[in-house]
């Protein structure tokens, strides 16, 4: 069940709310833990077990990496199981096939492959890392309480697609969070309607340019479309994955929790570093704290930084995908950050600020090429067409697949990937607040309104974010 | 003050999430269903939940999805929204043209209008094999054959497509066909030339539909019949002066009906009206099945007892619905098949004395699907 379904969105969000809403306090932490494995039953039950499993698992290895002396050797054993084993349930779940085939090159039986790709192992697995490296270091005490440990876990606004919350975003205080207020309703409602759409009135419409860029076969494809496809998908990419998190967090808030922010407008970046501080930051900032500074971060030769920071980004490719792709894309990224590090870090650093912009959008655009491309040699093919080895074909694109709408979906992209509403709302709040609150309580509910009719009308795709 | 100014956000914010199955528990009545072309899901029985509660799962969502309350009106009213915002179709099934004229973006037929979408040597050759098979294997019967291509609207009235659109190639796919087709002989009529001729006296298309009106099924059937005089001389013409036109306004066509605007986007359709009374009269049913693929596409068997006429079995498309009236007048007894895979054994059993095969332009590759003849 995608929460940008019509169950989800018509029946199933305003059973949950109004039952919620008069449901006794103490209950709510339970009725939320059971709505949210009726969420995941109803969205991927072959795989409820498993995810009821690693709760279980990930909430008794927590108290007993608790339990164990810091700093003891137990308490690093006990780590280290924990760790191991949920990166192994996630190499199985995701990467058994990658890892047999194509790495050992060997053919399994079938009877060891999972039935499919459990839904958001990648996330909650990633949660659960961090929960017990958290524990492990003393920074988090371990949670004893199955109902909150299970919620933890098993969220409904952030299973699919995150974002990767940390134990104390959603529990800061230890215990229950406080009840949701009037304000904490509208807020959440109001991200929950910014955030839909975006995906179904802005990346929806971008989607099929990008579709039809990509779609094209090798030698076919000219180059104003391959542009076209690519800015239309770096676009597309962007509205999909942090509408998603809008309505993540919206949801969050709407039952009184905090979940953490996903993006900070990543295309607004002046080089691969501060990109990766904007962008997917619950992803990079979990490699940052539990892989890159473990590994010795910033702080040791500058060739071993670089190479750590290889290593990571490769990571990071793969956590993305079970394919080559996938890591040249991570490293893609690793090598202009290792380079970043250099003498040309420092001179990309002193060049203007429209070209610095220039620079980090290039990066970051021309990498979506490995990340949207079906394989390796499409990627490669795609690269072709932007370099114009094929100028003829344009005129199809411009004809048949550009109009008005498009347009428009691309107008309000580009606007919206910089932070120019932000900067409009707060010069109308210095003009006037009055006409400012009307406006900002006003387009909600018309942003809700116009994407339940756009989703009425079919025209939307799954979350591109939920594969992974 | 701002206590109540967040329970106004909130009811308003709410308000698009529960309104539609609020009303309908209310009891509210919703608006025309969309006729779509599919069946929809129904919803899952809870007795599924027991069995197999995956496939329950996915049964709910997407009948739900297809299904919920107001849905059909939540897409007109989106349609309604998107055309007045951009003028331009809100579907990309549909070109929204100049002077209110809609036309087709499905199944090739925008490029067939382009010229991007040629047939290849081995496709023209291939398909000049098979028809050429189909006439050596009808003339060992003594049996003329005739295959004819009713043109696409575009190819007619292109100088109503969308202002930024232009052809592509000055040859297109029905280009290609015909010419292949005369080159090996095979009795081939490209109705293009008529319904450009008869969109001079008056419209020959639908602008809100993919179909000739009733003028152009008119002139269209007429240009089959004179094509087939050249072998049936004592068959008379179809003469302007045996119908007169009927102009009268009437709700959208196909094309409207895809974007739900049936009532916004209405049209002044022209049917022909014979001044005499009809000849043809519908037969028994033929001892044998009818060959259509689909449910809905009913064989139309008709006779005027003419005997000076000739018997004639015709394969078609849509196209020829509105034809029928006209055509089947020519005719000792006419027997239209909605299907373009040729028949042997329909042709074995109705011994007609002639087969006519007709193929709207975007479907122009359909009558050449392989058929081993015996």
């Amino acid at each position: 069940m995608p929460v940008d379904s019509p169950l989800f969105l018509l029946v199933w969000l305003p059973v949950v709310l109004g039952v919620f809403a008069f449901c006794p306090g103490g209950l709510r932490g339970g009725l939320l833990l059971a709505a949210s494995l009726l969420f995941y039953a109803l969205s991927d039950v072959t795989s409820l077990p498993l995810l009821c499993l690693s709760a279980a698992g990930n909430m008794l290895l927590g108290l007993a990496i608790g339990k164990a002396e810091p700093g003891s050797g137990a308490r690093r054993a006990l780590l280290a199981a924990g760790v191991g084993a949920n990166l192994l349930l996630l190499a199985w779940a995701k990467y058994f096939s990658f890892l047999t085939a194509q790495v050992l090159g060997i053919s399994a039986p079938a009877w060891m492959a999972p039935a499919g790709m459990p839904l958001g192992v990648s996330f909650f697995t990633f949660s659960a890392v961090a929960y017990l490296m958290d524990v492990s270091r003393g920074q988090q005490a371990p949670e004893a309480n199955p109902l909150r440990f299970g919620l933890f876990m098993v969220f409904f606004p952030k299973i699919t697609a995150g974002p990767i919350a940390r134990y104390r975003d959603m529990f800061p205080e230890g215990g229950w969070p406080a009840a949701p207020t009037m304000e904490d309703l509208r807020a959440g409602l109001a991200r929950l309607a910014v955030g839909l759409a975006k995906k179904a009135l802005v990346a929806g419409t971008l989607g099929p340019m990008a579709d039809a860029a990509f779609g094209e076969p090798a030698g076919r494809l000219d180059m104003g479309t391959a542009w076209l496809g690519l800015a239309s998908y770096s676009l597309q990419l962007y509205f999909d994955f942090s509408g998603y998190t809008d309505m993540a967090v919206g949801l969050g808030r709407m039952f009184g929790y905090k979940l953490p922010e996903n993006f900070n407008y990543p295309y607004v970046s002046q080089s691969v570093r501060e990109f990766w501080r904007r962008w997917h930051m619950t992803l990079s900032s979990w490699f940052r704290d539990y892989l890159y500074i473990p590994l010795g971060g910033g702080r040791v030769a500058p060739w071993k930084v670089q190479r750590n920071l290889l290593a990571v980004f490769a990571l990071c490719g793969l956590w993305h995908g079970a394919s080559w792709s996938f890591v040249v894309w991570g490293l893609w990224h690793g090598v202009f950050l290792a380079l970043e590090r250099t003498r040309i870090g420092k001179a990309l650093d002193a060049l203007p600020r429209p070209l610095r912009h220039a620079y980090a959008l290039a990066v970051v655009c021309l990498g979506w090429v490995f990340f949207r491309a079906a394989d390796f040699s499409q990627a490669l093919a795609y690269f072709s067409a932007l370099a114009g080895a094929n100028q003829s074909g344009f005129d199809y694109t411009w004809m048949v697949r550009v109009n008005r709408q498009y347009m428009a979906a691309l107008a309000v992209g580009l606007i919206g990937s910089a932070p120019a509403l932000p900067w409009l709302a707060a010069r109308l709040e210095a003009l006037s607040p009055a006409v400012a609150g009307a406006c900002a309580r006003l387009a909600a509910p018309v942003l809700l309104a116009a994407a339940l009719l756009q989703l009425a009308a079919g025209t939307y795709a799954p979350f591109i974010y939920a594969q992974f | 003050m701002k206590r109540i100014l967040s329970a106004a956000s909130v009811a308003l914010l709410l308000l698009p999430l529960i309104l539609p199955q609020g009303l309908t528990l209310l009891g509210v009545s919703q608006g025309p269903k969309a006729v779509e072309n599919r069946l929809k899901t129904p919803l899952p029985p809870l007795s599924l939940a027991g069995q197999d509660f995956k496939a329950f799962a996915k049964q709910l969502t997407t009948s739900y999805g297809e299904t919920f309350p107001f849905r059909d009106d939540m897409i007109r009213a989106a349609n309604r929204i998107k055309l007045a915002l951009f003028r331009e179709s809100p579907s990309k099934n549909v070109i929204l043209g100049r002077d209110g004229w809609l036309f087709f973006n499905m199944e090739s037929a925008l490029e067939d209008w382009l010229g991007v979408n040629l047939l290849s040597r081995e496709e023209l050759d291939a398909f000049t094999a098979e028809m050429k098979a189909r006439r050596d294997w009808l003339a060992a019967r003594g049996i003329p054959m005739l295959l004819v291509i009713a043109p696409n609207k575009a190819s007619v009235y292109g100088q109503f497509m969308p202002p930024a659109m232009h052809k592509l190639s000055p040859v297109t796919r029905l280009d290609q066909l015909g010419q292949a087709m005369r080159e090996a002989g095979v009795p081939f009529l490209d109705l293009r030339p008529a319904l450009i001729s008869a969109g001079q006296v008056r419209r020959a298309y639908w602008k809100t539909d993919t179909h000739w009106n009733g003028w152009g099924a008119f002139r269209g059937s007429a240009a089959i019949v004179e094509a087939l005089r050249a072998r049936f001389p004592g068959m008379p013409p179809l003469a302007d002066e045996e119908y007169r036109p009927l102009e009268f306004e009437t709700h959208g066509g196909d094309l409207s009906d895809m974007l739900l605007l049936t009532d916004t986007l209405t049209e002044r359709d022209i049917e022909m009206e014979r001044l005499s009374p009809t000849r043809a009269h519908a037969a028994g049913p033929p001892g044998y099945p009818n060959p259509a693929m689909r449910s809905g596409r009913d064989m139309v068997v008709l006779e005027t007892g003419d005997k000076s006429l000739p018997k004639a079995v015709f394969f078609r498309d849509s196209f020829s619905s509105a034809a029928i009236p006209f055509l089947s007048q020519r005719f000792q007894r006419s027997v239209f098949l909605w299907e373009h895979t040729f028949q042997p054994q329909i042709i074995e059993a109705e011994k007609p004395d002639v087969v006519v095969i007709e193929a709207v332009e975007r479907y122009l590759h359909q009558p050449f699907r392989p058929v081993p003849l015996p």
